[in-house]
């Protein structure tokens, strides 16, 4: 099944498919910042989620996975491999994540690996596409006692919003 | 209408086709779908893994042939960069792998990352493999140490094989209840500006892959050609100029015995000739220490600036923000189980492979 299946102009399936990865991207981006405004506009009003644990509206569902993420110390989304299955002003898809979370367990830090994959249904309405649904499962996990270096000198260190550099005026 | 644009849109096109086929070959192999590993090869496909070398229909049905009880693998690729050349194409695409095995010393998770190099053909209007080739770039393999019960984890759907797993039960369904559908184009008065804009995110997703590939291959050349001559880098060890930049790069990575930036989650955003991003990366490297060698993985964002000049969209400006780092004794396995079985492996310019591919 190709991407953009009946898209009767190359345009609106190349522009439908950058909108999609928008999607997935800010999702990344709500999730490793806790920036519940952007989570929440992600989705339809109408929209679902299904992560298991978390058989509900998206309404609920932004909120506690944020929880979620914030008692963690940091993580880290990295979403790839996005196929999609696109049909007029519909769309579902299937993409991998690779997240890395740093958290502690007893006072003693530990460095995750998760790797899952999103089910989403898209739809478009008013010319945006937002998710309809989503469906996380993880298929595998790593945990390690953490061997990280902060005194290593790359970069400025990552935070959430609104002290990340993300927010600093530099790269809006 | 300017015939360049549409050209530039069919281009377009034609490399999401391609990203559509390459992330459907992952899908396949994960879920044991030998049709849909097999449906990305053209008739009389090959491929080149090293120790199997032959046709792609054998190996599709070799690999979705394994037991289906086994632990799930993952085959996650990113850094996609596409070339295309009127009816075929060559594409480099990065492979995050993960599997769950027995090794002597017990239960191990194994992390592997590699590139796939693609020759593509479009055939019938469809855009298909015709030869790939699998090189190793590093792998990592730490005691097993799976957790389903703290919080991030308790309760979560987990991934199956075939009509096992979840979301591609949802995909199937899903499809079955929405029949093909044809979109209407955009109004043609904005037809131009959306064009060019989807072109230049395109653009903007090549110079962040361009720079992997500059980096993980030590290729200068290609490094000095992604930045506009005022472009300053924010990177932790150097702040200043590209040129400078450039320099600095050169003198620390000899002492990386294997690179590889892997990048996902990469966002644009365009106003005009102006454009900001943001991009996951994951630096992983096998780096000579006095206490021997270590297995390093840095993980954060860029956080970029770019301009189009003259056209030509470039780098203006670019930090690294760290969000974590794991460093360990290294665990690399080269010359046996599943490594053995891979024995074509990634090289600096110009040995690398990906350089035939690219000429």
């Amino acid at each position: 099944m190709p991407s953009g299946q009946g898209a009767s102009d190359p345009l609106d399936a190349v522009l439908t498919r950058q909108a999609l990865h928008d999607v997935n991207a800010l999702y990344g981006r709500a999730l490793d910042r806790c920036d519940l405004p952007l989570l929440t506009s992600l989705f339809h009003p109408d929209a679902t989620a299904s992560f298991g644990i978390l058989e509900t509206t998206a309404t609920e569902f932004c909120p506690r996975v944020l929880d979620v993420m914030g008692a963690l110390r940091r993580t880290a989304h990295s979403l790839a491999n996005e196929w999609f299955d696109i049909r007029g002003d519909r769309a579902a898809g299937e993409y991998y994540l690779c997240s890395a979370f740093s958290y502690e367990t007893d006072g003693t830090g530990v460095e995750g690996f998760v790797g899952g994959r999103y089910g989403a249904q898209f739809e478009r309405r008013g010319g945006v596409w937002k998710y309809a649904h989503l469906m996380l499962v993880m298929d595998w996990n790593m945990n390690n006692p953490s061997t990280a270096q902060w005194h290593l000198r790359f970069g400025v260190r990552g935070d959430r919003k609104p002290a990340d550099l993300l927010y600093s005026g530099l790269f809006q | 209408m300017s015939a360049a644009l549409e050209a530039a849109l069919l281009d377009l096109a034609d490399k999401h086709e391609i990203e559509q086929v390459i992330a459907a070959h992952g899908r396949g192999i994960d879920r044991s779908d030998n049709a849909l590993m097999s449906g990305c090869y053209h008739p009389g496909a090959t491929v080149d893994y090293g120790v199997f070398a032959g046709p792609a229909a054998e190996f599709c049905a070799m690999v979705t042939g394994a037991p289906l009880k086994r632990p799930l693998t993952t085959h996650r690729t990113s850094n996609v960069w596409i070339k295309v050349n009127g009816e075929k194409a060559v594409a480099e695409s990065y492979g995050l792998g993960y599997r769950d095995e027995e090794d002597v010393g017990g239960r191990m998770q194994r992390l592997m990352g590699g590139r796939y190099l693609d020759r593509l053909e479009r055939r019938e209007g469809a855009w298909k493999i015709v030869h790939r080739t699998f090189v190793l770039d590093w792998n990592i393999n730490l005691p097993w140490s799976m957790d389903t019960t703290s919080p991030q984890y308790a309760g979560l759907l987990l991934g199956g094989r075939r009509d096992e797993d979840p979301p591609t039960r949802m995909l199937t369904e899903w499809a079955a209840r929405h029949a093909g559908v044809t979109a209407a184009a955009p109004p043609a008065a904005e037809r131009a500006t959306a064009i060019d804009r989807a072109v230049s995110k395109q653009a903007l997703h090549e110079l962040n892959t361009a720079y992997c590939r500059a980096a993980d291959r030590a290729d200068d050349a290609l490094l000095r050609s992604l930045w506009h001559p005022d472009a300053k880098v924010y990177y932790g060890e150097y702040s200043g100029g590209f040129e400078g930049f450039c320099e600095y790069w050169a003198g620390v990575r000899d002492h990386f015995e294997r690179l590889t930036h892997l990048i996902g989650t990469d966002y644009y955003d365009i106003n005009g000739d102006r454009a900001v991003g943001e991009t996951q990366v994951a630096r992983i490297e096998v780096v000579n220490r006095k206490a021997g060698k270590m297995d390093r993985m840095i993980g954060g964002r860029f956080l970029d600036r770019f301009e189009r000049r003259g056209g030509v969209w470039k780098l203006t400006g670019r930090a690294f923000v760290l969000d974590w780092n794991v460093n360990r004794p290294t665990t690399a396995q080269w010359d046996k189980g599943v490594f053995a079985s891979l024995p074509l492996r990634g090289a600096r310019a110009p040995d690398d492979p990906v350089y035939a591919l690219w000429a």
